[in-house]
């Protein structure tokens, strides 16, 4: 996903990843990403947890927003 | 700069690990074969500003929570491919008919997802935001491909060029990647 994340970014698209597994995500050097403490499989949130897959993509939004440069990232939870 | 830039110094690495990792992924050991994998590093750091506020902005979703369409897309394999081939994209439109959908992807349990699609395809979630003027819109479709391809040359030359013309046919500003 980092790869794809930096190739759209080339192309003039801005892009956010979200990650559960940052030793994973990380190398490629996506641009702006969010960590989260998540489950694979659930990586927006658990299911019927509105409020958690709310808040995953408010704060991706957030961040896409506020980047002010490549490897912006949001490791709140 | 870019990372198509990046591929000749990366491609003999690769080809020496497919080697060494066959008896590993024979014996079904993928945490021994990708421990060894030398990991793609690109050139450069790409970096594009979000021109305008995001209640004002179309976005886009790629997830690879292995989607597809029952009865019309074929489904995907759900182990990684080593070989060149281009990697396959589905698109899943916002009306899809979600009791058509299914998923083959060996790198997770999908019962958090056959419970709640949210999970990783949160278009229930993105459509509230977009009811309450949180995001502008949202793209008529999302892009499904499979996350862990060993082989980046395919990734890098084919389908990346690919997701940025469907994105751009959908007139994307701004692009959420969910990985599962």
């Amino acid at each position: 996903m980092g790869l794809i994340s930096r190739g759209l970014e080339e192309a003039g698209i801005p892009s956010v990843l979200v990650s559960v597994m940052k030793p994973l995500s990380g190398p490629s050097r996506p641009p702006r990403q969010l960590i989260r403490k998540l489950n694979i499989g659930a990586t927006v949130g658990r299911p019927g947890d509105a409020a958690t897959q709310l808040e995953t993509l408010r704060r991706m939004v957030a961040l896409l927003s506020s980047a002010d440069g490549p490897g912006a990232m949001d490791e709140g939870t | 700069m870019n990372d198509r830039s990046a591929l000749p110094a990366w491609q003999p690495k690769f080809s020496e690990w497919v080697e060494a990792a066959k008896p590993f992924m024979a014996e079904g050991k993928a945490k021994q074969a990708f421990g060894i994998y030398p990991w793609f590093s690109g050139n450069g750091d790409p970096f594009t500003r979000l021109s305008k506020p995001a209640s004002e902005t179309r976005f886009g979703l790629i997830t690879t929570g292995g989607y597809s369409i029952e009865g019309e897309q074929e489904p995907f394999s759900p182990f990684p491919s080593l070989d060149a081939t281009p990697p396959r994209i589905n698109t899943i439109p916002l009306d899809v008919d979600r009791t058509k959908l299914r998923i083959d992807h060996a790198g997770y349990d999908h019962r958090f997802a056959e419970e709640d699609i949210n999970c990783n395809l949160p278009l229930d979630r993105l459509q509230e935001m977009q009811e309450a003027g949180e995001i502008g819109s949202i793209a008529p479709n999302t892009q499904v491909v499979m996350g862990l391809q060993p082989n980046v040359t395919p990734l890098i030359e084919a389908l990346i060029p690919e997701l940025v013309a469907r994105f751009k046919s959908d007139s994307v500003e701004a692009a959420l990647l969910v990985p599962s």
